[in-house]
């Protein structure tokens, strides 16, 4: 009974099961022919055609879009022009077919490759009077709908330059450049436009350039139509203000208006404001103030790079710690003395230390 | 007592090659920053590195940053490696007598040079500093062209082939010299134009600066001149229901050199301008006019005295007839705006006609 | 009792032997590759990590670094061209040379000539000449060998 038992082991069951594989005869598969989708070309060689008049039916891109036609997302081939309907092949496109629309009775395609194209303008003039002005009047959606606020800015813009032309009339008259009422109406917009490109990163000599031919080119359009002498005499003036100006004015880092500074002056009075900070030892409020002051009037002979480098050169926040390491043991926390602790990335740990107020220039 | 640093056997890089004598070579080959050379010529001593690199700016990242290691070691070994293989380049170039060839090994004396690298890698190369970025120098001319391939030539063709400058205005280019457009004088903006950009009216309302930058080696800078046409193929042709060519400014027997290249008022007289800046001022639902700028090689100098049609402009033509080789382009595009009617005011010209918006779609 | 006790063992006996299929649905019924569940584990992360983040990380190197870097590349490649090209020069030289002699031979001694470059169907290196190893190989000695002509 044991072996035969051991006989019965099965390696492995398989149960098949047989279901129909053929389909019975009407069901829906040898129905399937649908109606012919009447493809083909709609216009042929030579037939005249307007715009988005279909040239060709397709299944897939059996012919290319060419020139002067466009392509549906059906691969619909239509004209994209008025024109005489082409089929041709393009040797720089070999093995494709192309249908495209000439402008001309007696022009084949496809055209010369490196002739300009022919091109049709396709617009008429509008002849009636009111009707181009309502045509010229009306915006584009989107410019119309932020005309407001770029009229609002313009004005802003204006205003704010009217200020600056108040501010430099002053200024000019406290340095006590003499200029009459002729010469402060060419020196205003000529200080203007100097400011602009010095801001915008033009160099001096660029800029003063920039703002001459712009305002040489402003009078020289203005005055085309007035006698010679006139616009002569205005140049000459032009010239002689926009010198005097450069010679005795100039802008600071902050776009100020100053007295003119030399180059060389500029560069002694680096130098001396660079010795007279290395003497002060900031440790109190008064020494702080004393370098403060020292800064007063830098702008107007450094740049504005160099003034931030000395400021942080200077004016650190925080002291370096070469005096603290310097003792014998590490300061005990106490009133006068404030506690960091921060990551010792050489070490790997963090440090806590104790630094005696004076060295935080915040806390002077 | 004994500090590490006294006693540091690391060996400093003992600069003796041809990279290191500036008598012959242009000063522009080396690097102007002290603490730059200084880290990157004798990177292994103790104060280099605990400085840190000096093109980090905040001390923190300084202390953070490791650099690879025996970077140095191998740095020193490949530098002597190929400053004998340099000196061998300058050791040819002494017979040598063609400037092409000239040209070319001097180029590859130098090209491996770090500090030629640091400079051109670091430093602007459109607005260039002579003091680092030399044009005159073979070198830097190289590394100019390679970087203007990289990127801006190829962005230069595509722009002109999608907006069909070419062929629509000459038949084809194959741009030599790399040409940059910007409008200084109107606005009062610095700012280079990329091809193909829509721009104001007002922007454009008064001459572009044209910087053209020559990479080729060998020109005869004191034979060489230069004319600059700027065309609009798309001026409405009412007439024949399509478009002509006009002409918006024309200059002519400009002379340049590898440095010296911003073609601005300054660099021009009236004897040389053949035709004045008209500025663009589309007409009313026109469309976007495309206006290319033309950099042309003279073969000799050019006449100024003929008319030109301004109006029906054939710049192949003129081209042909005068010799013309082209050699750079540029391209922006210009549309009707509010701002229009002003700049015509302005210029004298004519009120513009209105179009209808919707083109006739009939024969 | 003997009975139970025989349906017992032989419920043992199949439990052994048959290989069973635990057929219950959606459980993947397929090993692994036999990968212990920690390994597996892995794998399984890392598949679902992108390709981006198992690269290792990128160098930050400072500026005067690159160019040391830059400069380093250049020399290797320098460096492997030269070997490269001496390589090619030796060998070309060493044919140039082999062919000078042929041709030498051909105008002294046509025969010998002939002889030199006769063909010789089925040589091989000789099973003698085994290029030296550090260990003995497998089949120390082939006993049945016997040398073709």
């Amino acid at each position: 009974m044991f072996t035969s038992s051991w006989q019965q082991v099965p390696k492995f069951v398989v149960q098949q099961v047989r279901t129909a594989t053929k389909r019975a005869a009407g069901s829906r598969t040898s129905m399937k022919d649908s109606a012919g989708r009447r493809l083909g070309p709609k216009k042929y060689e030579g037939q005249i055609t307007q715009v988005g008049e279909i040239i060709m039916r397709q299944r897939g891109t059996k012919f290319y879009p060419g020139d002067n036609v466009g392509i549906g997302k059906d691969h619909t081939l239509f004209a994209l022009e008025p024109g005489f309907v082409r089929y041709y092949l393009d040797p720089f496109h070999p093995g494709k077919k192309f249908i495209g629309v000439s402008l001309y009775k007696d022009v084949k395609l496809p055209l010369p490759h490196f002739e300009p194209r022919l091109r049709r303008f396709g617009k008429a003039i509008i002849e009636d009077g009111e009707k181009a002005v309502a045509e010229i009047n009306s915006l584009p959606r989107k410019i119309f709908l932020i005309k407001d606020d770029l009229v609002k800015e313009q004005q802003e813009r204006e205003n704010k330059r009217k200020e600056r032309n108040e501010v430099h009339t002053k200024t000019l008259s406290d340095l006590e450049i003499e200029l009459n009422q002729q010469e402060l109406a060419l020196a205003l917009p000529y200080l203007l436009r100097l400011r602009t490109c010095l801001r915008n990163g033009f160099s001096q000599s660029d800029a003063e350039f920039n703002a001459y031919y712009y305002l040489e080119q402003e009078h020289k359009l203005k005055l085309r139509n007035e006698e010679k002498y006139k616009l002569d005499d205005q140049l000459a003036l032009l010239k002689q203000v926009s010198s005097k100006l450069n010679e005795s004015v100039s802008f600071n880092n902050k776009l100020e208006l100053i007295r003119f500074i030399s180059e060389e002056e500029k560069q002694t009075l680096k130098t001396q404001l660079i010795t007279e900070l290395k003497a002060i030892d900031i440790t109190d409020k008064k020494s702080k103030k004393e370098v403060l002051g020292k800064f007063t009037n830098a702008k107007d002979f450094l740049t504005l790079s160099e003034e931030v480098k000395l400021r942080r050169r200077f004016l650190k926040p925080v002291k370096p710690e070469t005096e603290l390491k310097k003792l014998e043991e590490p300061l005990k926390p106490s009133k006068k003395t404030l506690t960091t602790r921060r990551y010792n990335y050489e070490e790997k740990t963090i440090d806590v230390i104790s630094r005696p107020k004076t060295d935080f220039l915040s806390k002077l | 007592m004994f500090r590490r640093g006294l006693h540091s056997s690391a060996k400093f890089l003992e600069r003796k090659g041809v990279w290191s004598d500036f008598s012959k070579r242009s000063k522009s080959l080396g690097l102007a920053s002290e603490s730059v050379k200084k880290y990157v010529f004798e990177g292994d001593s103790d104060v280099v590195k605990r400085l840190g690199p000096p093109s980090l700016k905040r001390r923190m990242n300084r202390v953070k940053y490791t650099a690879p290691e025996h970077i140095d070691d191998m740095f020193r070994i490949s530098y002597e490696f190929m400053s004998k293989r340099a000196e061998d380049k300058y050791s040819q170039l002494e017979k040598e007598t063609d400037i092409k060839v000239r040209c070319k090994l001097e180029t590859e004396a130098e090209l491996h040079n770090p500090e030629v690298l640091y400079n051109f890698q670091y430093n602007d190369k459109l607005e260039n500093d002579t003091r680092v970025i030399d044009y005159q120098v073979p070198v830097y001319r190289h590394l100019g062209l390679k970087h203007w391939e990289s990127y801006g030539r190829m962005l230069l063709m595509q722009r002109l082939e999608s907006l069909s400058v070419i062929p629509d205005t000459l038949p084809t280019l194959q741009p030599k010299a790399q040409v940059s457009l910007r409008f200084p004088f109107s606005t009062g903006v610095n700012k280079w134009i990329e091809p193909g950009e829509i721009l104001s009216s007002n922007t454009t309302s008064m001459v572009p600066s044209i910087k053209i930058q020559e990479f080729e080696h060998g020109i005869n800078f004191d034979k060489q001149k230069y004319t600059v046409l700027i065309v609009n193929p798309d001026e409405p042709d009412v007439l024949n229901d399509s478009f002509k060519t006009t002409l918006a400014f024309a200059l002519t027997n400009l002379k340049i050199d590898y440095n010296d290249n911003v073609v601005d008022p300054r660099k021009y007289d009236e004897s040389q301008i053949l035709a004045d800046y008209v500025p663009p001022v589309p007409e009313k639902n026109v469309g976007k006019q495309r206006y290319s700028v033309w950099v042309f090689r003279q073969k000799s100098d050019l006449e100024s005295s003929e008319l030109i049609d301004r109006e029906n402009f054939d710049i192949r033509a003129f081209a042909d007839s005068h010799q013309l080789e082209p050699v750079g382009a540029h391209v922006w595009r210009s549309e009707w705006d509010s701002n229009v009617a002003t700049i015509r005011e302005k210029y004298g010209l004519p009120e513009g006609r209105v179009f209808h918006r919707v083109r006739r779609s009939y024969v | 009792m003997l009975v139970s006790g025989v349906g017992a063992g032989r419920k043992n006996v199949l439990k052994a032997v048959q290989p069973t299929l635990n057929l219950v649905r959606g459980k993947r019924t397929k090993s692994k590759g036999g990968l212990n569940p920690q390994a597996q584990r892995i794998i399984t992360q890392l598949s679902v990590m992108s390709a981006s983040r198992k690269q290792p990380k990128l160098l930050k190197l400072s500026r005067e670094d690159l160019i040391k870097h830059d400069l380093i590349q250049a020399c290797w490649s320098q460096y492997q061209r030269e070997i490269r090209e001496k390589r090619t020069e030796m060998l070309k030289l060493q044919y140039e040379s082999i062919e000078q002699a042929m041709n030498i031979l051909e105008e002294v001694d046509p025969e010998l000539y002939e002889i030199a470059n006769a063909e010789e169907p089925g040589k091989r290196i000789p099973l003698e000449l085994r290029v030296p190893t550090q260990n003995p190989p497998n089949n120390v000695w082939y006993y049945d060998y016997k040398k073709k002509d």
